[in-house]
């Protein structure tokens, strides 16, 4: 399938204008240099050609084991990174249609403006050393958007936004919690009023009791100021919860996509499916829930041939193993790269009707359930709860 | 109980009296800082010896280079209390005959009273103050040597006064140009990394693997003999930091690596921030603590790197003074034996080094706890 | 016994401020200080354990939003850690029991203004560097307005400190105004930490402090021999105290202190069988305390 038949196609299912951003072929290899004189003697290819498209309004989730190039792929759309080829297309509001790989640094800078990301290690993502005014402040200095006066209300009123208070802003990040720093970090992302933001696994540092006011704020924030989130993660449980469509990448590749519920009841590639079934039940101890299969991850510099999931998966045949399957249309807005996607019938998750709560042995967890506000609260003998919907959606509080 | 926690019927909400917590970082360190007693004597000794020096012709007796051959290796002069004064009881020299050595024996019939704030030869300090007071003075044609004389009558302590001039100072430019370099040149190497990273890194290697020792004769024994005493000192003052700054660079280099990896870095970028600003902003100050303590530590051993080598010949040369050179003359074993107290100036070397350490170690634990 | 006896379960950490020579087992950095509660509270509130705090004055006024936090949301207990020389800046150099009765109130006074200052709020309990104290030190405590506090480590000797309480009560208690070793009146719950005063080395008995040694090595005997003992004198009121200091990196989960905390609380779910555990914060433990006295008036 050509690249053309893949643009029509995504045309055909969605309407460009409502298109904010567009990845073609998008591409980034990382040189292995060796020897004395630093030759280059191989590439890590952590993106290797992937195609979708983030509509106005809506959360994308972009969810994979680590290493399969997910991070990668938000950094290289913001230019943190230089795309080794492919293309970036940003419907800025200002700007218009914006190729993001060939702005210079001017360009860089305005599209930034609406652009932003938040960052998945609260430790790290904010400077030690200076004040948390400061660091809300900067972009708005950096952007000659505001200063003195007018430049701490506006931090006063960024601080009040993420439920913090105002006369946090002459504190340093050690006085707070992850979860305050990542409030912080996501005061910072908002700053110029951005339309895009790119949240980089923003709860996956925090622990599990915090992790559901982070998401909360963050559904809020999307609803309040008109936000369109690309929100990568490697948790399946809470990429569902807040993302409209979800794209599964293995290796540098991008494997399936489609709007969320027909991802998880109804998937189209095996790799998909492996996903899901292995959601582990939340273990409180275990901050970190990273998704394993059986078999290893092959490494993105030296992927397998033909299809790279076809070492692990049950369904491979002869052909898996010789043709890479492009990434194709196989229902209403639901694309998958494999040769058999229309024959398999693959096994999503169980309708979270049905089971109701995921049970735990013991205190607090973040639990999904369709459409509901959750919070994680923790009874004497453990048993979560959920909160009743909430309609409409309320602003953020205090 | 739910309800009541703690001494919650009187849980007073109290209103915030100060900015706790709020406290610039310069604040805090100055606080950590004036704590330690060390790092406070060692500001105070330093600063009481640069004033010393600064003002060396108020302070010393005579000039550094008026010699008196009535008094080659005088001893340190007593000091005696006479008719309620500070005195002098001057030397008179005899030469024992069975050995062939001058002996000297105070007479202190003859004492002579000390006088404070006494004129003496005149002097300009910077060019802006002209004066002729001295701190003491004895009438001539008596002498006051506290230190006693050397190899050609004079004051040894006047000169270790002037020689410090040199020997304070030559630290501080070397170390200037050194620090400046190596935090530069190492911010660069870190940040941008790639080729300049490359280049860098084996252009200090480089310097690395020259021995010092070797290079400086080599360069002693380029420079002219007769070049002035100011260009030399310059000379010697830029070669030591042309050196010096490769181990600062690493520092730094390794340093800056690891800040602009942290997510900071990346939103700062995202935020706008170009080079500079991110150099400046966010990587300097997380390093500066480190670039600081490092070079005043480096002082000390600028120091003694000057006065080792001026000990050697390779440095300073008479009739230039400075601790080295002072040193220099020292060099014999008569000098142990019988002229004690031309080894003076390795104290005030020991004490200024010493003096150093205290601020540097003080500092550094003034400046860490945010690294 | 038919029902299991509960076996009240307090976990505390004393938050030292972050000094570069850190000393009694303080944090070096402020960063550390953070991760180090935080990661502590986290993992104790994800096993089902609330923490008890002692913070210092400096560590309140440095990590105010984040102890707020805590206290909120993580059903954490502030309360106040007092070391002299900290507190006040220098103006009393020694450890508390050094000092008389209105040198005490003064200090603890200090450090407690200090502390509501940056908390707006009132410590709920107290406890006291290197466990100093002297006789005069809980009548003090009890009239400043403090109604609970772990200020004992039975065993320990260590008089340089004036920490020297051979021969004090092992369990919780009401203490005597006059002799900090003797059970008496005075209103103020005493919940000494759990020690094994028999194994005592350098004048400090073998203490339930998570982040020392290794738990099979260390933990567990203690936990046993405690519980030997509160079975021996068949105490109505078992509790286990455990603590800890900021200084210890929780956050590093592969550390040494990580997994001590790890193995513990595996430890407390296996004495589920022979006990109904019940995980308190010191006022709590208070409250149970007292509910307990009323209940049994032939008392505890």
């Amino acid at each position: 399938m050509s690249r053309e038949q893949t643009e029509t196609m995504m045309e055909s299912q969605v309407n460009p204008e409502d298109v904010l951003l567009e990845v073609k072929g998008l591409k980034k290899h990382f040189p292995i240099r060796g020897g004395f004189l630093r030759r280059v003697v191989g590439q890590v290819k952590a993106v290797d050609g992937i195609d979708f498209y983030v509509k106005k309004g809506e959360t994308l989730g972009l969810v994979g084991e680590s290493g399969c190039g997910k991070s990668t792929t938000g950094r290289t759309i913001i230019r943190l990174y230089d795309p080794t080829e492919g293309e970036v297309i940003f419907n800025d509001p200002d700007m218009g249609q914006v190729h993001i790989e060939e702005l210079d640094s001017k360009g860089l800078r305005k599209v930034r403006q609406n652009m932003q990301m938040i960052f998945q290690d609260p430790f790290s993502s904010l400077d030690p050393r200076m004040t948390v005014g400061r660091i809300i402040g900067e972009p708005l200095l950096i952007n000659g958007v505001a200063k003195g006066r007018r430049l701490r209300e506006r931090v006063a009123e960024l601080l009040t936004v993420v439920g913090l208070r105002p006369d946090h802003a002459s504190r340093y990040p050690h006085a707070f919690s992850g979860g305050q720093r990542q409030r912080i970090g996501i005061a910072r992302a908002l700053a110029l009023n951005p339309k895009f933001l790119i949240c980089d696994e923003p709860v996956s540092a925090l622990d599990v009791s915090v992790q559901a006011q982070v998401l909360n704020l963050l559904e809020d924030l999307q609803t309040q100021f008109d936000l369109t989130y690309l929100f990568i993660a490697h948790d399946l449980s809470v990429v569902e919860h807040i993302s409209d469509r979800v794209a599964v990448m293995y290796v540098g590749y991008l494997v399936e996509m489609a709007p969320v519920e027909r991802l998880y009841y109804n998937p189209k590639m095996p790799y998909t499916e492996a996903l899901l079934a292995s959601i582990p039940k939340p273990d409180p101890r275990n901050r970190a829930r990273p998704v394993r299969l059986p078999g290893d991850v092959p490494s993105p510099a030296n992927p397998p041939s033909g299809c790279y999931f076809h070492p692990r998966c049950q369904y491979a045949q002869d052909i898996c193993k010789v043709e890479r399957p492009p990434l194709r249309l196989v229902g209403p807005d639901h694309w998958a790269a494999c040769h058999f996607a229309d024959e398999l019938n693959l096994k999503g998750v169980p309708r979270l009707g049905e089971s109701a709560v995921l049970r735990t042995p013991s205190a607090a967890s973040t639990i999904q359930v369709r459409g509901r506000r959750v919070t994680s609260e923790q009874t004497g003998d453990g048993e979560a709860r959920t909160e009743q919907p909430q309609q409409p959606p309320r602003p953020p509080q205090q | 109980m739910a309800a009541a926690r703690g001494v919650a019927a009187e849980d007073v909400k109290r209103a915030k009296k100060k900015d706790i917590g709020q406290t610039s970082q310069w604040t805090l360190m100055r606080r950590r800082f004036m704590q330690n007693k060390l790092s406070v004597t060692g500001v105070i000794g330093l600063a009481i010896m640069y004033f010393l020096v600064l003002f060396a012709p108020f302070f010393a007796p005579y000039a550094p280079d008026d010699q008196d051959s009535n008094n080659q290796f005088q001893a340190p002069t007593s000091i005696k209390l006479a008719n309620g004064h500070f005195a002098v009881c001057p030397m008179v020299q005899k030469l024992n005959t069975s050995n062939f050595t001058w002996t000297y024996k105070p007479d202190c019939n003859k004492s002579e009273p000390i006088q404070f704030f006494a004129p003496g030869f005149s002097y300009s300090i910077l060019g802006i103050l002209h004066s002729n007071i001295h701190l003491f003075q004895v009438k001539p044609p008596t002498k006051i040597y506290i230190f006693g004389a050397d190899d050609l009558g004079r004051d040894v302590l006047s000169r270790i006064l002037y020689g410090g001039r040199v020997s304070m100072t030559i630290g501080l430019v070397g170390v200037t140009i050194s620090t400046v370099m190596g935090a530069v040149l190492g911010t660069t190497s870190g940040y941008f990394g790639g080729a300049i990273d490359n280049v860098m890194q084996r252009v200090i290697e480089l310097l690395l693997s020259i021995p010092t020792l070797s290079l400086f004769m080599a360069i002693a024994a380029a420079l002219p003999q007769d070049m002035s005493v100011i260009k030399r000192y310059f000379l010697i003052s830029i070669i030591i930091s042309i050196i010096g700054w490769t181990g600062l660079a690493r520092q730094v280099r390794g340093k800056v690596l690891s800040y602009s990896q942290q997510d900071y870095t990346a939103a700062a970028k995202l935020a706008g921030a170009g080079h500079m600003r991110i150099i400046l902003t966010h990587l300097v100050p997380n390093s500066l603590s480190h670039i600081i303590v490092v070079a005043i530590l480096a002082v000390p051993a600028q120091i003694l790197a000057e006065t080792s080598l001026s000990f050697i010949g390779l440095g300073m040369l008479p009739p230039a003074v400075s601790w080295g050179v002072l040193l220099a003359a020292a060099q014999q074993v008569q000098v142990v034996e019988q002229h004690v107290w031309l080894l003076v100036p390795a104290a005030f070397v020991i004490i200024t080094v010493t003096l150093y350490m205290f601020l540097g170690d003080g500092l550094r634990d003034a400046v860490d706890p945010y690294s | 016994m038919n029902d299991r006896d509960t076996l009240y379960v307090l976990f505390t950490m004393d938050c030292l401020p972050a000094v570069r020579k850190a000393t009694e087992g303080g944090p070096k950095t402020w960063e550390i200080s953070a991760r180090s509660i935080e990661s502590f509270c986290t993992q104790l509130h994800a096993a089902g354990y609330p923490v008890t705090l002692f913070a210092s004055p400096d560590c309140a006024e440095e990590h105010s939003p984040l102890l707020e936090e805590l206290t909120d949301a993580l059903d954490a207990e502030l309360g106040l850690y007092v070391s002299p020389k900290l507190a006040t800046d220098g103006q009393y150099k020694r450890y508390l029991g050094a000092y008389g009765e209105e040198e005490q109130r003064e200090i603890v006074k200090i450090a407690m203004d200090r502390f509501m200052d940056a908390m707006e709020r009132r410590p709920q309990s107290f406890r006291s560097a290197e466990f100093s104290a002297s006789d005069d030190t809980f009548g003090v405590l009890y009239s400043l307005g403090f109604q609970q506090g772990s200020v004992s480590a039975p065993g320990r000797q260590v008089a340089k400190y004036q920490a020297v309480w051979v021969g004090a009560p092992t369990t919780p208690h009401y203490p005597s105004r006059d002799d900090r070793l003797q059970e008496g009146d005075l209103p103020f719950l005493e919940v000494p930490v759990t020690t094994d005063p028999d194994r005592v080395v350098g004048g400090v008995s073998a203490e339930l402090c998570v982040d020392t040694g290794k738990f099979e090595t260390w933990h567990r005997q203690i936990i046993e021999r405690h519980l030997e003992s509160l079975e021996a004198q068949d105490t109505a009121f078992k509790l286990l105290c455990l603590f800890t200091r900021n200084g210890s990196a929780y956050h590093q989960r592969s550390a040494q202190p990580a997994e001590n905390l790890a193995r513990i609380l595996d430890h407390l779910e296996s004495l589920r069988e022979s006990y109904e555990i019940a995980p308190v914060t010191l006022f709590d433990a208070h409250q149970h305390y007292m509910r307990r006295r009323d209940d049994a008036p032939s008392g505890a």
